[in-house]
């Protein structure tokens, strides 16, 4: 049975109360999409349904009495938080649904030095919980692109990983316990432990859900020391992007852990460094005790050098580089501005790889996005987060859009460019998502991704949410076109 | 064929200095910008995108020269230019002293003079570096032009004369001027230089840019400029977090605080 808009804002506001549902249209109309509709965004086009409204959680318990009110009625809900997602996950993709947003569960609860981790709630923005940690001497070692804006359940939901992930690891390295609450009302805690061997790590059905299996509420992620006075940092100009990936390689199985191992082809380096003189790029950081990053840095210098066509550069250019990456909310509506006043948009799509495969998917995408997309004005890319077993690759691409309604954009080009990056990924036996999540930008190629193992995320999905309301669309599509998948 | 030379500066970021090294060069007083992203200074960009605009209504009217001041880094954003679609690309092969606009003035006159005659020289009107204003007034000067300042726009009209939106003291005055003439341009809004394909970039790879060594000779000499002091200048904004236990109580607070004393 579904309810009428008025009935489901009823229901919010018996449970919340007036002041934390909000029903005011640009705030629905701004919550209907995320940065995957991006050029959409800029012009204020809104094609995704509109949410019924927008919810303020305070409380783990309000958290379970809206659940169990939408499960029981059949309403669809968005978990959110800092509300950066980029892979439409926050898109709300049926009529009336409701936006739950935790960014008002935002207490540090307690950080233990003694056992170096923190918990807090869904809401702490990481830039403020890290900042906050860093005058302590501490740091969760997680910094992604989206630091000033993300928060700490929307980084679980994610499988989210920073720029320091060589060394400290993605969130799924970090997570230590977390507390949750399931479609029926059901509050789960997961506890601290360093490891346990007690049957399956339940937290891998958290982490990285994307809101379609639970609302994380809170989350107790370890700490490290923060020693930035022993930061030691190299770049290098490199000849072939074949040999940048292999140096990479090199470091990794001969087991450095640089915090950051970066390669950049020529497009995106020309791009990110005036110095880089139509070659590639490497970079590193060594960071933590005085002798590790001393020896670290000693031992990938020599590693780097050993190839043909390397040439290093001032660690300074490195240093002053690292200061400006991260993105916040002046840097998006600069961004803005710059869209509406060229027509051109810059976006990104990250995929991953062993090492035997990689430079195989880069210089098949390259080649293709190249002679298959129109208008386009840059297309390269960079490695951020390496393995032993192989790396990431971030595509970087930017389009004019040209004679094209702002609703027709993501069709024309985006859409398009993601299906190229995504098949090839697939073809080479990669993987189509690295650290952005599936959302319902590349949900359709779920089954394309996990082969036979569909079998148990679609399990999961029917045990923990059988009546379908957490964020429909999103890691299973709700609308599938089999013969055109990547028009929507 | 009417003949434009566009002037622009590339400049660098000064927001993607960390912090850190801007509080080093305040209590050093020496700041290093070296590594830093470079990029067209905003008032020559939007001299550049509002050259195009006005080249966009007849372009085979017009011949399109860019010219900049820069090391072999330069060239990108020359190169840019050539597959915007620009006729010719000059760099003058070193910097000048951004303060000592005399200097740079002297040497783009010097490079009109051993050049055809130009009918619209366009230039920003001020750089984030130097930030005096004076290089557009002096080059005018220096070549016997007329001299039109702040324009935010500029068309060309069927007669060879020139259309010129600018801001005045009073507001905005729209007129027709005769050419030649020197114009600078301020930082315009939604003025951001149009981004070329990539298939606009090989077509025009393998355009050739004229380099003209940089040998300033000014006739006077360079003014000692002696930094007296560097002060950082606090543009922090603070806020404050006003709680209570509904709309009409948050609003009494706002009022009685904010607003109640300012009547």
């Amino acid at each position: 049975m579904s309810l009428s808009k008025e009935s489901i804002v009823k229901g919010m506001k018996d449970i919340l109360g007036e002041d934390q549902v909000v029903t005011d249209e640009a705030v629905l109309r701004e919550s209907s999409n995320d940065r995957y509709r991006k050029y959409e965004q800029v012009y204020e086009v809104y094609t995704q349904p509109i949410p019924a409204a927008v919810v303020y959680v305070k409380s783990t318990q309000q958290v379970s009495e809206v659940l169990k009110f939408a499960n029981e009625n059949g309403i669809n809900v968005v978990p959110r938080t800092g509300h950066s997602a980029i892979e439409g996950g926050l898109e709300t993709a049926v009529e009336n649904s409701v936006v739950i947003d935790g960014s008002e569960m935002n207490k540090v609860l307690e950080v233990n030095e003694k056992n170096m981790q923190v918990t807090c709630q869904c809401g702490v923005p990481l830039q403020d919980l890290d900042d906050m940690l860093q005058e302590r001497g501490l740091t969760t070692g997680h910094s992604p692109q989206s630091k000033p804006l993300a928060q700490m359940g929307g980084l679980v939901a994610t499988r989210s990983i920073g720029q320091f992930s060589t060394l400290y690891g993605g969130i799924e390295d970090m997570i230590v316990g977390c507390e949750v609450v399931f479609p029926n009302g059901e509050i789960c805690r997961i506890k601290n432990v360093p490891r346990r061997s007690t049957g399956p790590d339940i937290r891998h059905i958290v982490l990285g859900n994307e809101g379609a299996l639970c609302y994380i509420t809170e989350v107790t992620v370890k700490i490290f020391k923060y020693q930035p006075e022993n930061n030691i940092y190299l770049g290098y100009r490199i000849k072939k992007m074949k040999d940048g990936f292999d140096a990479l390689r090199q470091v990794m199985v001969d087991g450095y852990k640089p915090s950051v191992a970066r390669l950049y082809d020529l497009q995106d380096a020309a791009m990110n460094f005036d110095w880089a003189d139509d070659e590639n790029v490497l970079l590193f950081m060594a960071e933590g005790p005085a002798a590790i990053t001393k020896a670290t840095a000693e031992g990938i210098d020599a590693i780097v050098k050993s190839f043909d066509g390397v040439t290093p550069v001032d660690p300074e250019l490195i240093r002053k580089w690292f200061g400006r990456l991260n993105w916040g909310a002046e840097q998006i509506a600069q961004e803005k501005e710059e869209i509406k006043a060229t027509g051109n948009i810059g976006i990104t799509t990250e995929i991953s790889g062993c090492w035997d495969c990689i430079n195989d998917i880069y210089e098949a995408v390259i080649e293709r996005i190249t002679n298959e997309v129109p208008d386009l004005t840059m297309i390269g890319g960079h490695s951020s987060h390496s393995y032993i077993n192989g790396t990431n690759v971030y595509f970087v691409y930017y389009y004019n859009v040209v004679d094209c309604k702002p609703e027709d954009e993501i069709n024309k080009y985006h859409n398009l460019i993601n299906k190229i990056i995504c098949e090839e990924a697939i073809r080479f036996g990669g993987s189509i998502a690295h650290h952005h999540g599936l959302g319902k930008a590349r949900a359709h190629m779920v089954w394309d991704e996990y082969g036979s193992s569909f079998y148990m995320l679609d399990t999961l999905k029917k045990a923990f949410d059988p009546n379908g309301i957490m964020n429909a669309g999103t890691l299973i599509p709700i609308k599938h076109n089999e013969k055109d998948p990547w028009n929507f | 064929m009417l003949k434009i030379l566009n002037c622009f500066k590339n400049t660098y970021d000064p927001d993607t200095m960390p912090e850190a090294d801007w509080l080093s060069g305040i209590s050093s007083g020496e700041f290093d910008f070296s590594g830093l992203k470079s990029q067209i200074d905003p008032c020559s960009e939007s001299g550049l995108e509002l050259t195009l605009r006005a080249a966009d209504e007849n372009r085979a009217a017009v011949s399109l020269t860019g010219l900049t001041f820069g090391p072999a880094a330069s060239d990108k954003t020359l190169r840019t230019l050539y597959a915007l679609g620009f006729d010719e690309c000059v760099r003058i092969d070193g910097r000048p002293d951004p303060f000592y606009p005399e200097q740079t003035a002297k040497v783009i006159a010097g490079f009109c003079g051993d050049s055809e005659d130009y009918d619209l020289i366009v230039l920003g009107a001020q750089s984030q570096d130097g930030n005096n204003r004076k290089t557009p007034y002096l080059l005018a000067e220096y070549l016997g032009m007329p001299f039109v300042q702040n324009v935010t726009e500029y068309s060309l009209t069927e007669e060879g004369r020139i259309r010129i939106t600018r801001e005045v003291a009073e507001g905005i005055c729209e007129e027709t001027r005769d050419l030649p003439l020197v114009i600078s341009v301020g930082d315009v809004p939604e003025t951001l230089l149009r981004v070329p394909a990539l298939l606009q970039r090989k077509d025009a790879s393998g355009r050739e840019i004229k380099v003209v060594p940089f040998a300033p000779d000014t006739g006077a000499d360079i003014p000692a400029i002696e930094v007296e002091k560097i002060e950082y200048v606090d543009q922090s904004r603070a806020g404050e977090m006003i709680t209570g236990e509904g709309p009409e109580e948050i609003a009494k607070v706002i009022y009685e605080r904010f607003i109640q004393g300012q009547k």
